[in-house]
Protein backbone atom coordinates (compact mmCIF):
# COMPACT_ATOMS: atom_id res chain seq x y z
CA UNK A 1 0.00 0.00 0.00
CA UNK A 2 1.06 3.75 -0.91
CA UNK A 3 -0.26 6.89 -0.14
CA UNK A 4 -0.74 9.45 -3.41
CA UNK A 5 0.88 12.82 -2.09
CA UNK A 6 0.02 16.48 -2.62
CA UNK A 7 -4.01 17.48 -1.77
CA UNK A 8 -6.99 15.38 -1.95
CA UNK A 9 -8.46 18.29 -3.97
CA UNK A 10 -9.97 17.68 -7.04
CA UNK A 11 -9.05 18.74 -10.76
CA UNK A 12 -12.20 20.51 -10.92
CA UNK A 13 -10.72 22.75 -7.86
CA UNK A 14 -11.00 26.27 -9.87
CA UNK A 15 -7.43 27.70 -8.73
CA UNK A 16 -6.47 23.68 -10.06
CA UNK A 17 -8.55 24.07 -12.96
CA UNK A 18 -6.13 27.43 -13.95
CA UNK A 19 -2.60 25.87 -13.04
CA UNK A 20 -3.88 23.12 -15.00
CA UNK A 21 -5.11 24.87 -18.31
CA UNK A 22 -1.83 26.83 -18.19
CA UNK A 23 0.42 23.77 -17.72
CA UNK A 24 -1.13 22.36 -20.71
CA UNK A 25 -0.94 25.88 -23.00
CA UNK A 26 3.29 25.62 -21.90
CA UNK A 27 3.48 21.92 -22.57
CA UNK A 28 1.50 21.94 -25.94
CA UNK A 29 3.77 25.08 -27.07
CA UNK A 30 0.36 26.77 -27.05
CA UNK A 31 -0.61 30.37 -26.79
CA UNK A 32 -3.66 29.60 -24.45
CA UNK A 33 -5.61 26.30 -22.84
CA UNK A 34 -9.13 26.38 -22.24
CA UNK A 35 -10.38 23.35 -20.21
CA UNK A 36 -14.22 23.15 -21.56
CA UNK A 37 -15.04 19.89 -19.22
CA UNK A 38 -13.44 17.69 -16.77
CA UNK A 39 -15.71 14.35 -15.47
CA UNK A 40 -14.18 11.77 -13.30
CA UNK A 41 -14.07 8.61 -15.57
CA UNK A 42 -15.72 5.27 -13.73
CA UNK A 43 -13.12 2.10 -12.94
CA UNK A 44 -9.25 2.57 -12.10
CA UNK A 45 -9.27 0.60 -8.59
CA UNK A 46 -5.76 2.18 -8.17
CA UNK A 47 -5.25 5.16 -10.47
CA UNK A 48 -7.80 8.07 -11.05
CA UNK A 49 -8.81 9.13 -14.76
CA UNK A 50 -10.70 12.27 -15.36
CA UNK A 51 -11.83 13.21 -18.92
CA UNK A 52 -10.69 16.53 -19.80
CA UNK A 53 -11.72 18.67 -23.00
CA UNK A 54 -9.70 21.21 -24.31
CA UNK A 55 -9.43 23.95 -26.33
CA UNK A 56 -5.87 24.84 -27.49
CA UNK A 57 -4.68 28.03 -29.40
CA UNK A 58 -2.16 27.98 -31.38
CA UNK A 59 0.72 25.49 -31.26
CA UNK A 60 0.97 21.90 -32.61
CA UNK A 61 -1.99 21.05 -31.06
CA UNK A 62 -4.52 23.66 -31.90
CA UNK A 63 -7.87 22.73 -31.73
CA UNK A 64 -10.50 20.97 -29.63
CA UNK A 65 -8.95 17.93 -27.96
CA UNK A 66 -10.34 14.77 -26.22
CA UNK A 67 -7.92 13.78 -23.60
CA UNK A 68 -8.01 11.94 -20.73
CA UNK A 69 -6.07 13.21 -17.63
CA UNK A 70 -4.60 9.95 -14.95
CA UNK A 71 -3.11 10.61 -11.56
CA UNK A 72 -2.38 8.37 -8.62
CA UNK A 73 -5.58 7.67 -5.87
CA UNK A 74 -5.35 8.74 -2.41
CA UNK A 75 -3.28 5.41 -1.43
CA UNK A 76 -2.25 3.26 -4.06
CA UNK A 77 -0.10 -0.68 -4.15
CA UNK A 78 3.77 -0.75 -4.15
CA UNK A 79 3.53 -2.54 -7.68
CA UNK A 80 2.78 0.15 -9.13
CA UNK A 81 4.56 2.32 -11.63
CA UNK A 82 4.45 6.15 -10.48
CA UNK A 83 3.35 7.53 -13.35
CA UNK A 84 6.49 8.79 -15.04
CA UNK A 85 7.27 5.33 -15.83
CA UNK A 86 3.77 4.25 -16.84
CA UNK A 87 3.99 7.03 -19.32
CA UNK A 88 7.59 5.94 -20.76
CA UNK A 89 6.11 2.75 -21.07
CA UNK A 90 3.08 2.88 -22.65
CA UNK A 91 4.89 5.36 -25.27
CA UNK A 92 7.02 2.73 -26.04
CA UNK A 93 4.10 0.28 -26.67
CA UNK A 94 2.78 3.05 -28.91
CA UNK A 95 5.61 3.07 -30.95
CA UNK A 96 5.93 -0.61 -31.19
CA UNK A 97 2.65 -0.35 -33.15
CA UNK A 98 0.24 -1.32 -29.80
CA UNK A 99 -3.32 0.10 -29.52
CA UNK A 100 -2.71 2.52 -26.75
CA UNK A 101 -3.86 6.00 -26.69
CA UNK A 102 -1.08 8.40 -27.69
CA UNK A 103 0.65 9.94 -24.96
CA UNK A 104 0.88 13.73 -25.29
CA UNK A 105 2.41 14.89 -21.12
CA UNK A 106 3.54 13.83 -18.12
CA UNK A 107 3.84 16.01 -15.04
CA UNK A 108 5.81 15.27 -12.29
CA UNK A 109 5.36 18.80 -10.52
CA UNK A 110 3.36 18.56 -7.49
CA UNK A 111 2.37 22.39 -8.03
CA UNK A 112 0.37 22.18 -10.34
CA UNK A 113 -2.44 19.56 -9.50
CA UNK A 114 -1.28 18.55 -6.15
CA UNK A 115 0.33 15.47 -7.66
CA UNK A 116 1.90 13.95 -10.60
CA UNK A 117 -0.14 13.03 -13.80
CA UNK A 118 -0.19 12.49 -17.27
CA UNK A 119 -2.20 13.22 -20.17
CA UNK A 120 -3.54 11.19 -23.60
CA UNK A 121 -5.34 11.44 -26.09
CA UNK A 122 -8.57 9.95 -25.54
CA UNK A 123 -9.61 6.33 -27.31
CA UNK A 124 -13.46 5.91 -27.46
CA UNK A 125 -15.14 2.68 -26.17
CA UNK A 126 -15.92 0.96 -23.04
CA UNK A 127 -13.86 -0.55 -20.77
CA UNK A 128 -16.06 -1.95 -18.28
CA UNK A 129 -15.81 -5.71 -17.73
CA UNK A 130 -19.47 -6.53 -17.94
CA UNK A 131 -19.95 -4.89 -21.77
CA UNK A 132 -16.94 -7.72 -23.43
CA UNK A 133 -17.65 -10.61 -20.70
CA UNK A 134 -21.87 -10.33 -20.58
CA UNK A 135 -23.55 -8.09 -23.16
CA UNK A 136 -25.42 -9.91 -26.14
CA UNK A 137 -24.09 -6.92 -28.31
CA UNK A 138 -20.30 -8.37 -28.89
CA UNK A 139 -21.10 -12.01 -28.29
CA UNK A 140 -20.87 -12.01 -32.22
CA UNK A 141 -17.68 -10.27 -32.12
CA UNK A 142 -15.96 -11.85 -29.48
CA UNK A 143 -13.73 -14.67 -31.02
CA UNK A 144 -12.82 -11.40 -33.25
CA UNK A 145 -11.75 -9.82 -30.20
CA UNK A 146 -10.04 -12.65 -28.95
CA UNK A 147 -7.64 -12.62 -32.62
CA UNK A 148 -7.39 -9.17 -31.76
CA UNK A 149 -6.00 -9.75 -28.14
CA UNK A 150 -3.35 -12.06 -29.44
CA UNK A 151 -2.08 -10.26 -32.29
CA UNK A 152 -2.14 -7.03 -30.01
CA UNK A 153 0.03 -9.20 -26.98
CA UNK A 154 2.21 -10.54 -29.57
CA UNK A 155 3.24 -7.06 -30.56
CA UNK A 156 3.66 -6.45 -26.94
CA UNK A 157 5.92 -9.20 -26.74
CA UNK A 158 8.29 -7.54 -29.46
CA UNK A 159 9.69 -4.85 -26.64
CA UNK A 160 12.89 -6.84 -25.19
CA UNK A 161 15.50 -5.63 -22.98
CA UNK A 162 17.96 -6.32 -26.01
CA UNK A 163 16.63 -3.30 -28.10
CA UNK A 164 14.88 -1.55 -25.25
CA UNK A 165 16.29 -0.11 -21.72
CA UNK A 166 14.54 1.52 -18.95
CA UNK A 167 16.60 2.79 -15.78
CA UNK A 168 13.78 2.17 -13.67
CA UNK A 169 13.61 -1.60 -14.92
CA UNK A 170 15.80 -4.34 -14.74
CA UNK A 171 15.56 -7.61 -16.36
CA UNK A 172 15.25 -10.37 -13.83
CA UNK A 173 17.67 -13.80 -14.28
CA UNK A 174 14.07 -15.64 -13.71
CA UNK A 175 10.83 -13.94 -13.52
CA UNK A 176 9.41 -16.76 -11.40
CA UNK A 177 11.67 -16.92 -9.15
CA UNK A 178 12.66 -12.86 -8.64
CA UNK A 179 8.59 -12.50 -8.07
CA UNK A 180 8.66 -15.26 -5.80
CA UNK A 181 11.02 -13.58 -3.71
CA UNK A 182 10.01 -10.10 -4.10
CA UNK A 183 6.41 -11.32 -2.78
CA UNK A 184 7.83 -13.44 0.55
CA UNK A 185 9.59 -9.95 1.23
CA UNK A 186 6.03 -8.29 1.30
CA UNK A 187 4.45 -11.06 3.37
CA UNK A 188 7.40 -10.95 5.82
CA UNK A 189 6.90 -6.90 6.19
CA UNK A 190 2.83 -7.93 7.45
CA UNK A 191 1.83 -8.72 11.11
CA UNK A 192 0.13 -12.10 10.11
CA UNK A 193 1.03 -15.07 8.48
CA UNK A 194 -0.95 -16.83 5.41
CA UNK A 195 -0.32 -20.09 4.95
CA UNK A 196 -1.73 -20.76 1.65
CA UNK A 197 -0.22 -17.65 0.04
CA UNK A 198 3.00 -19.83 1.25
CA UNK A 199 1.91 -22.40 -0.41
CA UNK A 200 0.96 -21.59 -3.66
CA UNK A 201 4.54 -19.61 -3.28
CA UNK A 202 6.04 -22.68 -2.56
CA UNK A 203 4.42 -24.87 -5.28
CA UNK A 204 5.83 -21.93 -7.94
CA UNK A 205 9.38 -22.40 -6.39
CA UNK A 206 9.45 -25.94 -6.49
CA UNK A 207 7.96 -25.89 -10.61
CA UNK A 208 9.55 -22.96 -11.84
CA UNK A 209 10.61 -22.64 -15.26
CA UNK A 210 14.35 -23.89 -15.99
CA UNK A 211 14.73 -20.53 -18.24
CA UNK A 212 12.89 -17.74 -19.62
CA UNK A 213 12.78 -15.94 -22.94
CA UNK A 214 12.67 -12.01 -21.40
CA UNK A 215 10.33 -9.53 -23.04
CA UNK A 216 8.04 -6.34 -21.99
CA UNK A 217 4.91 -7.81 -20.30
CA UNK A 218 1.51 -5.79 -19.72
CA UNK A 219 0.76 -7.68 -16.44
CA UNK A 220 -2.61 -6.39 -16.39
CA UNK A 221 -3.99 -8.25 -19.76
CA UNK A 222 -7.28 -8.86 -18.96
CA UNK A 223 -11.15 -7.80 -19.35
CA UNK A 224 -11.59 -4.38 -17.74
CA UNK A 225 -8.40 -2.81 -19.77
CA UNK A 226 -9.34 -3.65 -23.11
CA UNK A 227 -11.81 -0.60 -24.85
CA UNK A 228 -14.26 -1.92 -27.00
CA UNK A 229 -15.91 0.00 -29.61
CA UNK A 230 -18.76 -1.30 -31.41
CA UNK A 231 -17.55 -4.89 -31.16
CA UNK A 232 -13.53 -4.23 -32.52
CA UNK A 233 -10.75 -3.82 -29.47
CA UNK A 234 -10.07 -0.27 -29.69
CA UNK A 235 -7.19 0.25 -27.29
CA UNK A 236 -5.35 -1.98 -24.31
CA UNK A 237 -5.52 -0.18 -20.94
CA UNK A 238 -3.60 0.77 -17.88
CA UNK A 239 0.07 -0.38 -17.89
CA UNK A 240 0.86 0.67 -14.29
CA UNK A 241 2.26 -2.84 -13.55
CA UNK A 242 4.22 -3.23 -16.84
CA UNK A 243 7.77 -4.71 -16.79
CA UNK A 244 10.19 -7.45 -17.86
CA UNK A 245 8.85 -11.12 -17.40
CA UNK A 246 7.95 -14.21 -19.63
CA UNK A 247 5.72 -13.90 -21.79
CA UNK A 248 3.29 -16.37 -20.50
CA UNK A 249 2.64 -14.79 -17.51
CA UNK A 250 0.40 -12.24 -19.45
CA UNK A 251 -0.96 -15.42 -20.94
CA UNK A 252 -1.67 -17.08 -17.47
CA UNK A 253 -2.95 -13.80 -16.02
CA UNK A 254 -5.73 -13.35 -18.95
CA UNK A 255 -6.52 -17.23 -18.65
CA UNK A 256 -6.61 -17.57 -15.16
CA UNK A 257 -9.89 -18.13 -13.49
CA UNK A 258 -9.93 -15.46 -11.12
CA UNK A 259 -10.61 -13.24 -14.51
CA UNK A 260 -13.48 -15.41 -16.04
CA UNK A 261 -15.64 -14.34 -13.16
CA UNK A 262 -19.28 -15.46 -14.27
CA UNK A 263 -18.42 -17.32 -17.67
CA UNK A 264 -16.15 -20.17 -16.35
CA UNK A 265 -16.13 -21.81 -19.28
CA UNK A 266 -14.97 -18.68 -21.65
CA UNK A 267 -11.09 -19.67 -20.46
CA UNK A 268 -9.55 -16.52 -22.50
CA UNK A 269 -10.37 -14.20 -19.52
CA UNK A 270 -14.57 -14.95 -19.89
CA UNK A 271 -14.35 -13.88 -23.11
CA UNK A 272 -14.19 -16.55 -25.65
CA UNK A 273 -12.29 -19.88 -25.52
CA UNK A 274 -8.28 -19.83 -25.75
CA UNK A 275 -7.87 -21.14 -29.18
CA UNK A 276 -8.61 -18.68 -31.35
CA UNK A 277 -6.15 -16.11 -28.97
CA UNK A 278 -3.43 -19.28 -28.86
CA UNK A 279 -3.74 -19.17 -33.10
CA UNK A 280 -3.56 -15.14 -33.41
CA UNK A 281 -0.50 -14.73 -30.60
CA UNK A 282 1.43 -17.83 -32.51
CA UNK A 283 0.93 -16.12 -35.72
CA UNK A 284 1.74 -13.18 -35.30
CA UNK A 285 4.83 -13.42 -32.88
CA UNK A 286 6.28 -17.01 -34.30
CA UNK A 287 6.24 -18.31 -30.74
CA UNK A 288 5.27 -21.06 -29.39
CA UNK A 289 2.74 -21.30 -26.79
CA UNK A 290 3.75 -24.09 -23.77
CA UNK A 291 0.61 -24.56 -22.22
CA UNK A 292 2.42 -25.96 -18.79
CA UNK A 293 3.88 -22.60 -18.52
CA UNK A 294 0.69 -21.02 -19.17
CA UNK A 295 -0.51 -23.01 -16.49
CA UNK A 296 2.36 -22.06 -13.91
CA UNK A 297 1.46 -18.55 -14.84
CA UNK A 298 -2.22 -19.25 -13.92
CA UNK A 299 -1.39 -20.87 -10.72
CA UNK A 300 1.31 -17.76 -10.29
CA UNK A 301 -1.98 -15.39 -11.45
CA UNK A 302 -3.80 -16.55 -8.44
CA UNK A 303 -1.07 -15.48 -5.53
CA UNK A 304 -0.02 -12.02 -7.30
CA UNK A 305 -3.80 -11.23 -6.79
CA UNK A 306 -3.60 -12.49 -3.74
CA UNK A 307 -1.17 -10.12 -2.35
CA UNK A 308 -3.44 -7.37 -4.12
CA UNK A 309 -5.98 -8.30 -2.09
CA UNK A 310 -3.80 -7.73 0.66
CA UNK A 311 -2.99 -4.73 -0.07
CA UNK A 312 -6.15 -3.46 -1.41
CA UNK A 313 -7.74 -4.57 2.11
CA UNK A 314 -4.47 -1.88 3.84
CA UNK A 315 -5.73 0.82 1.59
CA UNK A 316 -8.48 1.51 4.26
CA UNK A 317 -7.00 -0.59 7.26
CA UNK A 318 -3.60 1.15 6.60
CA UNK A 319 -4.23 4.67 4.53
CA UNK A 320 -7.25 5.30 6.70
CA UNK A 321 -9.05 5.15 2.44
CA UNK A 322 -12.79 4.77 3.14
CA UNK A 323 -13.13 3.02 -0.30
CA UNK A 324 -15.29 -0.13 0.21
CA UNK A 325 -14.27 -1.58 -3.04
CA UNK A 326 -10.85 -1.63 -2.59
CA UNK A 327 -11.89 -3.42 1.12
CA UNK A 328 -14.07 -5.71 -0.68
CA UNK A 329 -11.23 -6.44 -2.96
CA UNK A 330 -9.86 -7.08 -0.08
CA UNK A 331 -11.95 -9.90 1.10
CA UNK A 332 -11.66 -11.72 -2.22
CA UNK A 333 -8.42 -13.91 -0.61
CA UNK A 334 -10.47 -17.32 0.13
CA UNK A 335 -11.45 -17.35 -3.77
CA UNK A 336 -8.07 -16.79 -5.17
CA UNK A 337 -7.33 -19.20 -1.85
CA UNK A 338 -9.45 -22.16 -3.31
CA UNK A 339 -8.18 -21.40 -6.88
CA UNK A 340 -4.10 -21.75 -5.56
CA UNK A 341 -5.43 -24.83 -3.75
CA UNK A 342 -7.06 -26.55 -6.48
CA UNK A 343 -4.01 -26.02 -9.09
CA UNK A 344 -1.78 -27.22 -6.41
CA UNK A 345 -3.25 -30.17 -5.37
CA UNK A 346 -0.58 -33.32 -3.68
CA UNK A 347 -0.50 -35.90 -5.70
CA UNK A 348 -2.25 -39.28 -4.48
CA UNK A 349 0.53 -41.62 -3.60
CA UNK B 1 -13.45 -13.91 9.96
CA UNK B 2 -9.46 -15.10 10.54
CA UNK B 3 -6.71 -14.03 8.62
CA UNK B 4 -9.73 -12.04 6.05
CA UNK B 5 -9.09 -8.64 6.45
CA UNK B 6 -11.04 -6.45 7.27
CA UNK B 7 -12.68 -8.38 9.41
CA UNK B 8 -16.51 -7.74 10.21
CA UNK B 9 -15.96 -5.07 12.70
CA UNK B 10 -13.56 -2.93 10.66
CA UNK B 11 -16.07 -3.40 7.74
CA UNK B 12 -18.87 -2.07 9.89
CA UNK B 13 -16.86 0.57 10.85
CA UNK B 14 -15.98 1.39 7.04
CA UNK B 15 -19.45 0.82 5.69
CA UNK B 16 -20.98 2.80 8.32
CA UNK B 17 -18.21 5.97 7.49
CA UNK B 18 -19.40 5.86 3.61
CA UNK B 19 -22.71 5.46 4.18
CA UNK B 20 -22.95 8.75 6.53
CA UNK B 21 -20.08 10.63 4.04
CA UNK B 22 -22.23 9.66 0.94
CA UNK B 23 -25.28 7.98 1.40
CA UNK B 24 -26.15 8.00 -2.84
CA UNK B 25 -22.55 8.22 -3.78
CA UNK B 26 -21.62 4.55 -3.28
CA UNK B 27 -23.67 1.81 -5.33
CA UNK B 28 -26.36 0.11 -3.37
CA UNK B 29 -24.75 -3.16 -4.81
CA UNK B 30 -21.23 -2.81 -3.08
CA UNK B 31 -23.46 -1.89 0.51
CA UNK B 32 -25.71 -4.89 0.21
CA UNK B 33 -22.21 -7.33 -0.23
CA UNK B 34 -20.91 -5.46 2.47
CA UNK B 35 -23.93 -5.75 4.95
CA UNK B 36 -24.15 -9.58 3.86
CA UNK B 37 -20.93 -10.00 4.79
CA UNK B 38 -21.07 -8.34 8.25
CA UNK B 39 -24.03 -10.44 8.75
CA UNK B 40 -22.38 -13.96 8.34
CA UNK B 41 -19.14 -12.92 9.62
CA UNK B 42 -21.11 -12.58 13.27
CA UNK B 43 -22.75 -15.52 12.53
CA UNK B 44 -19.94 -17.74 11.91
CA UNK B 45 -16.43 -16.06 11.92
CA UNK B 46 -15.78 -17.23 15.35
CA UNK B 47 -16.56 -20.87 14.29
CA UNK B 48 -14.71 -20.81 11.41
CA UNK B 49 -11.41 -19.27 13.84
CA UNK B 50 -12.03 -22.20 15.62
CA UNK B 51 -12.34 -24.80 13.33
CA UNK B 52 -8.54 -24.01 11.96
CA UNK B 53 -7.45 -23.86 15.24
CA UNK B 54 -8.60 -27.11 16.22
CA UNK B 55 -7.19 -28.74 12.71
CA UNK B 56 -3.86 -26.74 13.35
CA UNK B 57 -3.61 -27.99 16.91
CA UNK B 58 -4.73 -32.03 15.57
CA UNK B 59 -1.92 -31.67 12.80
CA UNK B 60 1.13 -30.36 15.12
CA UNK B 61 -0.49 -32.82 18.10
CA UNK B 62 -0.39 -29.97 20.49
CA UNK B 63 -2.02 -27.01 21.74
CA UNK B 64 -0.67 -23.73 20.77
CA UNK B 65 1.51 -22.10 23.54
CA UNK B 66 0.88 -18.64 22.69
CA UNK B 67 -2.33 -18.43 21.19
CA UNK B 68 -3.83 -19.47 17.46
CA UNK B 69 -1.93 -17.09 15.77
CA UNK B 70 1.49 -18.69 16.73
CA UNK B 71 -0.04 -22.13 15.28
CA UNK B 72 -0.90 -20.01 12.20
CA UNK B 73 2.38 -18.83 11.87
CA UNK B 74 4.51 -21.92 12.17
CA UNK B 75 2.16 -23.71 9.66
CA UNK B 76 3.09 -20.14 6.85
CA UNK B 77 6.77 -20.88 8.04
CA UNK B 78 6.78 -25.01 7.75
CA UNK B 79 4.71 -24.35 3.94
CA UNK B 80 8.27 -22.11 3.29
CA UNK B 81 10.47 -24.30 4.43
CA UNK B 82 9.58 -27.33 2.30
CA UNK B 83 8.30 -29.32 5.57
CA UNK B 84 4.60 -30.28 3.52
CA UNK B 85 6.15 -30.64 0.26
CA UNK B 86 5.35 -34.30 -0.16
CA UNK B 87 3.60 -37.38 1.61
CA UNK B 88 0.82 -37.32 4.26
CA UNK B 89 2.06 -34.42 5.52
CA UNK B 90 1.55 -32.62 2.03
CA UNK B 91 -1.98 -34.06 1.54
CA UNK B 92 -3.17 -33.14 5.38
CA UNK B 93 -1.29 -29.57 5.10
CA UNK B 94 -3.41 -29.16 1.84
CA UNK B 95 -6.92 -30.20 3.18
CA UNK B 96 -6.64 -28.13 6.41
CA UNK B 97 -6.15 -24.81 3.82
CA UNK B 98 -8.42 -26.02 1.54
CA UNK B 99 -11.39 -26.57 4.83
CA UNK B 100 -10.06 -23.24 6.32
CA UNK B 101 -10.96 -21.15 2.67
CA UNK B 102 -13.92 -22.66 2.04
CA UNK B 103 -15.29 -22.63 5.87
CA UNK B 104 -14.20 -18.41 4.75
CA UNK B 105 -15.87 -18.57 1.78
CA UNK B 106 -19.03 -19.45 3.39
CA UNK B 107 -18.78 -15.95 4.87
CA UNK B 108 -17.45 -13.78 2.16
CA UNK B 109 -18.68 -15.11 -1.15
CA UNK B 110 -20.91 -18.09 -0.61
CA UNK B 111 -22.32 -18.04 -4.42
CA UNK B 112 -18.56 -18.68 -5.52
CA UNK B 113 -18.75 -22.34 -4.00
CA UNK B 114 -21.57 -23.13 -6.34
CA UNK B 115 -19.85 -22.15 -9.30
CA UNK B 116 -17.05 -24.65 -9.50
Amino acid sequence: MTSGPGTNKTVNDPAIRTRLADYIADAAGANACAINQIDRLEGGAIQENYALDLDVSGGAYCGRLSTVLRTSAQTGVVDSHNRLSEFILTHTAYEAGVLVPQQLWCCEDETVIGKPFSIMMRATGEARREILACDESVAAARTTIAEQLGQQLAKIHTISPDRHTFDFLTPPLSPALSAISYYRAQLDKRSGAYPAIEWGLRWLERHAPADSEIVLVHRDFRVGNFLIDDGVLNAILDWEFAGWGDPHEDIGWLCARCWRFENTNRELGGIAERAPFYHAYQQSSGRKIDPVRVRYWEVYAHVRWAMIALQQADRYLVGGEANLDAALSGLRLAELEIEILRMTAPKAS
Amino acid sequence: MTIDRPGGRDLKQLTDTVLKNSPDGEPRELIEVALSIIARDAEKGDSVTAAYTNHLTSFYGQSPPNGSANLNRRFADDIRKGDMDGGERAKSAHDILQAHARARLEISNPEYLDNP
